[in-house]
C-alpha cells in the first residue's frame, strides 16, 4: 500500500510529465516549420530537454510506485543525470549559436567556438566518472542518496554548465533579439526552479523530518518549472493568431491563385 | 516586372516585383525569408542582370545556406560581406556603406540591377530607428534612379512594432512570412501586405520549401 506522500508524488509526477510532453510537442512542431539549420537545431534541443524531463518524471513515478531500489536503479538514475546535463549543454550550445547569428556584430562570445569543445568534453568526462562512482558507492554502501550522483562530480559538472550559461546570457544581451530574450527568460526561470527542486530533494532539506509538505512544495515547483518550459517552447518564434475576420477575407481571395 | 525567381510568387504578384521598386520581406528568424533573396539573385544571374548581395554574414555562410535551400548562386555576383566579398561590410559605417553601394550601381547602371540585403535588422540594432529611416529613405530613392529592384529582409520579433511599421512605409512592396497558431498546429503563411500597382491583398497563402523550390498554395481554414 502506498503512503499519502508517495501517492501525491506519483500524481504530480504524471501531471509534470504531461506538461513537459506538451512543451516537447510545441518545440518539435515549431521545428518542423522552420527552415534555417541553426533555428531548427535550437528547437530540436528545447524539445530534447523537455522529452528528457518526461522520461525523468516517468522514472521517478515508477521508482516510487514499485519502491524500486538497488544497483540498476542507481545506475539508471546516474545515467539520467548524465543525459540531462548533456541535453542541457547541447541546448545551451545551439542557443548561443542562434544568439551569435542575431548579434549584429557576430561576436564570438567568450570564444564560444572553442569553449564549446572544452565544455562538451569535460562535462562528458565528468558524467562518465559520475556514473562510475555512483555504481561503485551504491554497490558498497547501499545508501539511497547516490540517486543524486556523486556530489563533488555533480558540483564540477554544474560549474561547467554554469560557464555555458554565462556565455549564453552574454550572447543574448549582445544579440538584442527580443524573441530570444523572451525564450531565455522562460527557459532560465524553468531551469532555476528545477535547481531549487533539486535542492529540496537533497539530504539537508530533510532535516525537518519527513513531512508531506516537502514533496508537495517540491512537486508544485516542478510543475511550475514544467509550465515555464512550455512557455519557452512557445516563445521560440513569434506565433500569430488569425482572427475570424482574417479567415473570411482570406477565403474571398484565395481561390484566384492557381499553382503549377 | 522583374521575376521573383519563384514561379508561384510571380503568378501571385502578376509577373513579379514592379520595376524600380524596393521590396521588404518581413518574418521571424529561421522561417526562410532569405530564400526569396537567393532565388531572386539566381533568377537575375540567369538573365544576365547585375546582382549585388549586401550581407552582414560571410560569403561562405550565405553559400552554405543557399545550398541548403537547393538554390544556386552561379555567376558574377558582387558581394558586400563581412568576409569573403569584393567589399568588406562595416555596418557601423553608414556613409561608407551608402557610398559603396551607390558607386557600384553607378558603374553597372547600364544593366538591370538586383540588390539583395539582410543588414537592415543589424543596422536597426546598432542605430536609432530615426537614423536608419533617414539613411534608408535616401539610399532607396537614389538607387531607384537606376533600373534596380532592391529586396531587403527584416527580422520580425527583434524590433518594436512601431519600428517595423516605419520601415514598411519606405518600401513599395511588403511580403510577410509568419507562423500562425491554429489549435495544436502551426502554419507558415505568406501575405502580400502591399505591392505597388496592386490592390490591397488580404489573402493568406500557405508556403513550404521543398528541394529547389518554394510552394505556395491558397490558405483555407
Amino acid at each position: 500500500m502506498l503512503s499519502d506522500t508517495s501517492t501525491v508524488s506519483i500524481i504530480v509526477s504524471l501531471v509534470v510529465g504531461a506538461l513537459f510532453s506538451y512543451s516537447a510537442y510545441w518545440a518539435l512542431t515549431i521545428r518542423k516549420v522552420l527552415m534555417s539549420y541553426l533555428y531548427r537545431r535550437q528547437a530540436l534541443w528545447v524539445g530534447g530537454v523537455a522529452t528528457y524531463f518526461v522520461a525523468q518524471s516517468a522514472f521517478v513515478a515508477s521508482a516510487i510506485f514499485y519502491n524500486a531500489t538497488g544497483f540498476y536503479v542507481n545506475l539508471l538514475a546516474a545515467a539520467f543525470i548524465a543525459v540531462g546535463t548533456a541535453a542541457t549543454f547541447v541546448w545551451i550550445d545551439s542557443t548561443v549559436l542562434v544568439a551569435r547569428r542575431s548579434d549584429p556584430l557576430q561576436r564570438d562570445t567568450l570564444h564560444w567556438s572553442k569553449l564549446r569543445y572544452f565544455i562538451g568534453i569535460t562535462q562528458a568526462v565528468g558524467n562518465f566518472f559520475n556514473i562510475l562512482f555512483n555504481v561503485i558507492f551504491a554497490s558498497s554502501s547501499g545508501s539511497s542518496y547516490q540517486l543524486l550522483g556523486y556530489p563533488p562530480l555533480l558540483g564540477y559538472i554544474g560549474t561547467i554548465l554554469l560557464l555555458g550559461a554565462v556565455a549564453l546570457l552574454v550572447s543574448a544581451r549582445r544579440s538584442g533579439d527580443l524573441t530570444l530574450r523572451r525564450h531565455l527568460k522562460w527557459f532560465g526561470l524553468g531551469a532555476g526552479l528545477l535547481w531549487v527542486t533539486g535542492q529540496l530533494g537533497s539530504p539537508w532539506a530533510k532535516v525537518g523530518g519527513d513531512s508531506i509538505l516537502l514533496p508537495i512544495i517540491t512537486y508544485s515547483l516542478f510543475a511550475i518549472a514544467a509550465y515555464c518550459f512550455y512557455r519557452s517552447a512557445k516563445s521560440l518564434v513569434p506565433l500569430g493568431r488569425l482572427s475570424v475576420a482574417d479567415f473570411a477575407k482570406a477565403s474571398e481571395v484565395a481561390p484566384s491563385i492557381s499553382t503549377s | 516586372m522583374v521575376s521573383t525567381g519563384v514561379g508561384e510568387l510571380d503568378q501571385l504578384l502578376k509577373e513579379g516585383y514592379p520595376d524600380k521598386s524596393a521590396i521588404l520581406v518581413v518574418g521571424p528568424p529561421g522561417i526562410g525569408k532569405e530564400a526569396l533573396g537567393y532565388w531572386f539573385t539566381q533568377a537575375g544571374l540567369s538573365q544576365g542582370d547585375f546582382c549585388l548581395y549586401v550581407t552582414r554574414l560571410a560569403v561562405s555562410e550565405i553559400i552554405q545556406d543557399v545550398k541548403a535551400f537547393g538554390a544556386e548562386i552561379k555567376g558574377p555576383t558582387m558581394w558586400f560581406a563581412r568576409e569573403g566579398g569584393q567589399t568588406k561590410v562595416d555596418i557601423n559605417d553608414l556613409p561608407g556603406l551608402s557610398f559603396s553601394i551607390k558607386e557600384t550601381l553607378k558603374v553597372n547602371g547600364e544593366r538591370p540591377i538586383r540588390v539583395v540585403t539582410d543588414i537592415l535588422s543589424s543596422l536597426l540594432m546598432l542605430n536609432s530607428s530615426e537614423t536608419i529611416y533617414r539613411f534608408l529613405s535616401q539610399l532607396l530613392s537614389e538607387t531607384k534612379q537606376y533600373n534596380a529592384v532592391i529586396l531587403a529582409t527584416l527580422e520580425d520579433g527583434m524590433h518594436q512594432p512601431q519600428v517595423l511599421a516605419a520601415m514598411e512605409q519606405l518600401f513599395d512592396g511588403v511580403l510577410e512570412l509568419r507562423l500562425y497558431e491554429e489549435g495544436l498546429r502551426v502554419h507558415p503563411l505568406l501575405r502580400i501586405r502591399k505591392m505597388r500597382g496592386m490592390s490591397p491583398q488580404p489573402g493568406y497563402y500557405n508556403f513550404a520549401f521543398t528541394h529547389r523550390k518554394m510552394e505556395i498554395t491558397p490558405y483555407a481554414k
